[in-house]
């Protein structure tokens, strides 16, 4: 949150509907309308300001990577339209598509060329050519810390080193805004850190960036966080505003059984609903629930007992009635 | 326009650095005129002057050389997609029509190259070739090129996978280059054959093609026969090059 943001509007998305496969349903069903198989997307609204960074947090199959094929202009919508500083985008506005870079979920690499090449490949085609071309080529190499490997094929590149050339793909134009669909999956942690690190960089340089995620950790970096779930973006605000709005501190217990175990019998003595998180139990305070208390009915089965602040799973839970995240996600 | 020649790049960039792609598209041919046409030829007699049967067979073995050149150079549209490299493509600013005459252009022009090779056995045959007669060569296979790939790159957007292709390609590519006149003149077999065999577009293609083979260019001009072939020819690859560029339209 760290930055100052221009409070203009750089992105906007109005009443973005899509459903796959609608175009054959239509003539087999009397409405669409009333339709929700192959939904993706529904009435979708978020606007995005200039050298903003936000975050869709969502589960898979939630429409994030949908909604991103959208405004790459991969796919067309069903409704709605994208606005790129007030002008809307479609599939042939290629003066709006050449300010726009895109990193996908999965490579979109040619393995049989080698890294400058790649890179190259993709800058010819946003129009970056002959020395501007190569001068931004080796900036981004450089950067990267690919420029000992640009001559090697991307077929024997590690998942990391692939991603990271996926990056400079994405950046070669100089793009005013970036879009990346899930770019940490796959990743191992330490390249994962080190790509966040270039993104912070590229954040720092003014670029909007807008990616998906159902990492926690990776939205809480966002200056904000677009919450969806079931096709539906339900609300889009800072962190920690989403986090302060929905309140309630949590208990934070680390017990010396089993965490399934212990969970079980908590919920069971004081009839609440409490989350397992890795080694931890989170059970929401209340009136009846306090650190005394807690202390008192479990003291000897507790390990270390802390209060905490809501995290943004606790959040997704609020908004959907479900966790994001089963699995323990590692921090930055 | 700058868009499709980049692509053309790659593709030939591609094609280099698969040599075995190089190598099977040549091999599998070259075999096939030499096993077929040392075996046929003690057998068959295909006209009164006595023509071999490997010279009956030589141009068409040249159409399909073009045929699985252009496969191979189509199918890697499913791989493109299939390993994420054409949404990158997609994405960009470029028109989706540079896309389908990036793969189009690249795919002839690697057919032509491997149709050069070929035409290294030409001596072995009997045939003449005049400078003027292998330029008009080279521009009716660039068109049979398009007409090939045009069909390939059909097939292949709308293929989920390369399993897919290959059961169209069993079924439809193979079986129109068979039935063209590649192998076996149309006269005398059976009627149900010679009607097929005058459907299918790729026939005239191979009429075209073997009358370049012996008439002089300016001669050409003066036969109906070929006329007619060059239209029908030409019309299947404005066809199949159209039918690529509204297939291109569909989603990823």
């Amino acid at each position: 949150m760290g930055n100052t943001l221009n409070t203009e509007i750089h992105l906007r998305v109005v009443e973005l509907s899509h459903q796959y496969g609608s175009k054959r349903r239509k003539s087999k069903e009397k409405s669409v309308e009333h339709s929700t198989r192959g939904r993706a997307l529904y009435g979708v609204n978020f606007d995005v300001k200039f050298g903003e960074f936000v975050g869709i947090l969502g589960p898979n199959g939630c429409g994030k990577s949908t909604l991103l094929k959208i405004l790459n202009s991969t796919i067309k919508p069903n409704k709605g339209k994208i606005l790129f500083a007030d002008e809307e985008l479609t599939q042939f506005n290629s003066e709006l598509k050449r300010q726009v870079g895109v990193v996908f979920q999965d490579p979109a690499l040619d393995p049989k060329l080698t890294i400058s090449q790649n890179i190259a490949f993709s800058g010819q085609l946003y129009g970056v050519r002959g020395s501007r071309l190569e001068k931004r080529t080796e900036y981004l190499l450089n950067q990267l810390n690919l420029l000992s490997r640009k001559d090697d094929l991307v077929e024997v590149l590690s998942g990391g080193i692939a991603r990271k050339v996926e990056l400079a793909k994405a950046l070669i134009s100089d793009p005013k805004i970036l879009l990346m669909d899930e770019p940490s999956v796959g990743l191992d942690p330490i390249s994962r850190q080190e790509f966040w690190k270039i993104i912070e960089d590229v954040r720092q340089e003014g670029t909007t960036i807008l990616f998906t995620t159902h990492l926690l950790d990776e939205a809480e970096q966002c200056d904000r966080v677009a919450i969806m779930f079931e096709g539906k973006l339900l609300t889009c605000a800072p962190p920690i505003e989403l986090k302060k709005n929905i309140g309630k501190q949590v208990l934070n217990v680390v017990g010396t059984d089993d965490p399934k175990l212990f969970l079980r019998d908590i919920e069971d003595h004081l009839k609440v609903k409490g989350r397992i998180v890795g080694q931890s139990i989170h059970i929401p305070l209340s009136d009846a629930i306090s650190i005394d208390s807690f202390s008192e009915q479990f003291g000897q089965r507790i390990t270390s007992l802390s209060t905490a602040h809501p995290s943004l799973d606790d959040v997704f839970f609020t908004y959907t009635g479900r966790r994001l995240n089963a699995e323990p996600v590692e921090i930055l | 326009m700058i868009a499709t020649w980049i692509l053309v790049y790659r593709e030939i960039i591609r094609f280099i650095r698969q040599p075995m792609r190089l190598v099977s598209s040549l091999a599998q041919p070259l075999f096939f005129w030499i096993f077929l046409g040392t075996g046929f030829s003690e057998i068959f007699v295909i006209d009164e002057a006595g023509m071999d049967y490997r010279e009956f067979a030589y141009p068409g073995i040249i159409l399909m050389l073009m045929l699985f050149s252009s496969i191979f150079s189509t199918i890697t549209l499913i791989e493109d997609r299939n390993m994420g490299f054409l949404q990158g493509v997609i994405v960009a600013p470029v028109s989706r029509a540079s896309i389908v005459w990036g793969k189009l252009i690249g795919g002839t022009l690697i057919a032509l190259f491997q149709v050069l090779i070929f035409l290294l056995f030409i001596p072995t045959t009997g045939i003449n070739l005049s400078v003027w007669s292998f330029i008009v060569l080279l521009c009716f296979c660039s068109l049979i090129g398009f007409g090939f790939t045009g069909m390939g790159f059909y097939v292949a957007w709308r293929s989920e996978t390369v399993a897919s292709y290959h059961a169209i390609m069993s079924v439809v590519f193979i079986p129109m280059w068979l039935l063209s006149g590649a192998l076996f003149p149309s006269n005398g077999v059976a009627d149900w054959l010679v009607w097929l065999m005058s459907v299918n577009p790729v026939t005239y293609a191979m009429k075209g093609l073997r009358t370049v083979f012996y008439t002089q260019p300016i001669d050409l001009l003066g036969d109906v026969s070929f006329m007619f072939s060059l239209l029908i020819t030409v019309g299947w690859a404005l066809f199949t090059v159209s039918m690529s560029m509204r297939s291109i339209h569909r989603n990823l």
